[in-house]
């Protein structure tokens, strides 16, 4: 049990500080923005929730949001079991186990941009391994162009990239338990199945949480690698939430609609990580 | 049955399939990886003219491309910069946060937590048009500064939950045996310490019960003296039982030796769990 001590304030004090100055200052511009019409730095007509109303209506803001949760539901179902796959699966240790680590955590280290190019490289038909054996195969595989091609990359892709991080967190959940659990399970009896979901699973919930939050929340924010791989396309299929509100606020400049689809965006991530998390903590409580 | 145990603990898949499902990702791994590696050591028209698997007429012009070519190389010392800056700015803030949530409950401690989790929740092209305005308002505008404390946002929650993850994994049990130890290093950073004067007669070595001074402050519910107490040694551990309001706090307790005086120290009083 943690000892209660308010003097731990100290210690996060610091984090409060430096994370309000890059967020909360930030986010107040944005909402301020929001609610008002902005021609240039001194023309401003306040216009309520007008941009909000005008959001809500776009079609392609709409379309968007369903691809964004298409994206995201995929590839959480994959990537939270194979994580804890891959991670079940790691001998416990000796030197093996460094080498795997390591490898588990190069994609996490390679600057998301290189991510999107690597895939590129890779998935090119022409040029691309990926591709090129696909369509060496038989297999007609062509991601610029067709839809469903540009989807299955981009799902590979982000496994690819992200599976390793649910990997390494739940390894860490794995390497906390103790033997004498292992113990207990074997005196009673019980199967390999049984381990897994009575011993292991209870003691990696707190990991899985952070695990199925990060994931959650970076795949409903994903920008840069499907910029680079696909470019959003072919046509808009594969625009997301994060590429649609650059669009709006870098290249048309509409600082008021991207403001408040801004805010809107925010709090829909909001309120599904905080669904999930008291409906996580809820039932621990049961 | 340790073995059983053993064969419990390494993995619930059976050996074969571990590896198998093991070097197959492995593979997925690297492919892509070793694909960036052979398109990098060939020539543009030799990548559009032929598939090759290995890199025939491999050539690292490519690569002295980048590292004399200023437009290139420069980049990489602004990404250095920044990344040094990032790195220091993050792990020194979160640490102390992290070794915080990990051994105390605080007022709002949930809460904080959870806020610090909203704000990587925040898609960073939020932030794209505001980050403009606060840096040129205060003059770091296109810095390596001024990418590292934006970068902060992500890179602090993050910092925080890995750390929190990885100290929680430490037992609160090896804190206490570290400090049974006498492990000052591992000392209680937010502790109130106590000092607590009790004075334990010599007959403590034969087991006899001893009589705290100060009654109110504590009491000595036994001595445990291990094979290494003897006249030289400066520390030992005695088992103090704290009254309830102190229960749980840390504090020391002095040891006067009534006739000889070969033995006047202070030594850590540790928390006793009653069973």
């Amino acid at each position: 049990m943690r000892r209660r001590n308010n003097r731990a304030w100290l210690g996060v004090a610091p984090v409060v500080l430096i994370v309000a100055f890059s967020a909360v200052l930030p986010l107040m511009t944005v909402v301020n923005y929001s609610i008002q019409d902005i021609f240039d730095i001194n023309t401003r007509i306040f216009v309520g929730f007008d941009w909000y109303r005008e959001t809500l209506r776009d079609p392609r803001f709409l379309d968007a949001l369903l691809r964004q949760f298409t994206f995201s539901a995929t590839v959480l179902a994959i990537e939270i079991p194979l994580g804890i796959l891959v991670a079940k699966s790691l001998p416990r240790t000796g030197a093996r186990t460094g080498m795997f680590l390591i490898l588990l955590a190069v994609p996490l280290l390679i600057p998301w941009n290189v991510v999107g190019t690597i895939w590129q490289l890779f998935a090119r038909p022409d040029i691309g391994l990926f591709g090129a054996t696909l369509t060496a195969l038989g297999i007609e595989f062509n991601y610029t162009a067709d839809v469903i091609d540009a989807w299955i990359i981009l799902v590979l892709m982000d496994v690819w990239h992200w599976t390793s991080l649910v990997a390494l967190l739940s390894f860490a959940g794995l390497a906390s338990i103790q033997e004498p659990y292992y113990q207990a399970a074997e005196i009673d009896g019980a199967s390999r199945w049984q381990v897994f979901r009575y011993v292991e699973l209870p003691r990696l919930r707190s990991v899985l949480i952070i695990a199925v939050l990060l994931r959650l929340m970076d795949s409903l924010m994903i920008y840069t690698e499907p910029f680079v791989l696909t470019g959003g396309g072919p046509g808009n299929s594969t625009t997301f939430l994060s590429q649609y509100l650059t669009t709006m606020a870098v290249s048309q400049f509409d600082l008021g609609p991207a403001a408040a689809f801004s805010v809107l965006y925010f709090l829909l991530i909001l309120l599904l990580c905080w669904l999930f998390y008291t409906s996580v903590m809820r039932s621990a409580e049961d | 049955m340790a073995n059983a145990a053993h064969s419990l603990l390494d993995s619930s898949l059976s050996h074969r399939k571990a590896h198998w499902l093991l070097y197959a990702y492995c593979g997925y791994l690297l492919l892509p990886l070793y694909w960036l590696l052979n398109i990098s050591l060939r020539t543009n028209r030799d990548i559009v003219s032929r598939l090759s698997v290995f890199p025939v007429d491999a050539t690292l012009a490519n690569f002295a491309e980048i590292f004399t070519n200023p437009v290139w190389y420069e980049a990489f010392g602004n990404s250095l910069t920044y990344v040094a800056l990032n790195t220091s700015i993050s792990v020194a803030v979160a640490l102390p946060a992290a070794y915080a949530f990990s051994r105390y409950r605080f007022l709002g401690d949930k809460h904080l937590f959870f806020w610090l989790l909203t704000n990587r929740m925040s898609p960073p092209a939020v932030f794209l048009l505001p980050f403009f305005q606060l840096y040129s308002a205060i003059g770091i505008f296109d810095t390596p500064l001024a990418v590292a404390l934006a970068h902060c946002l992500f890179t602090v929650p993050l910092a925080v939950w890995i750390l929190e993850g990885f100290m929680s994994g430490v037992p609160k049990s090896l804190d206490e045996m570290a400090r049974i130890d006498g492990h000052s290093t591992n000392v209680d950073w937010f502790a109130k310490v106590d000092d607590v004067h009790i004075g334990v007669r010599d007959k403590y070595f034969s087991g006899e019960e001893v009589k705290p001074e100060r009654p109110n402050h504590g009491q000595v519910t036994h001595t445990t003296v291990g094979d290494h107490a003897n006249a030289s040694q400066r520390s030992m551990h005695i088992g103090v039982y704290l009254t309830p309001p102190r229960t749980n706090r840390v504090g020391r307790v002095e040891i006067v030796n009534d006739h000889e005086g070969w033995f006047r120290d202070r030594v850590d009083i540790l928390p006793i769990i009653r069973a």
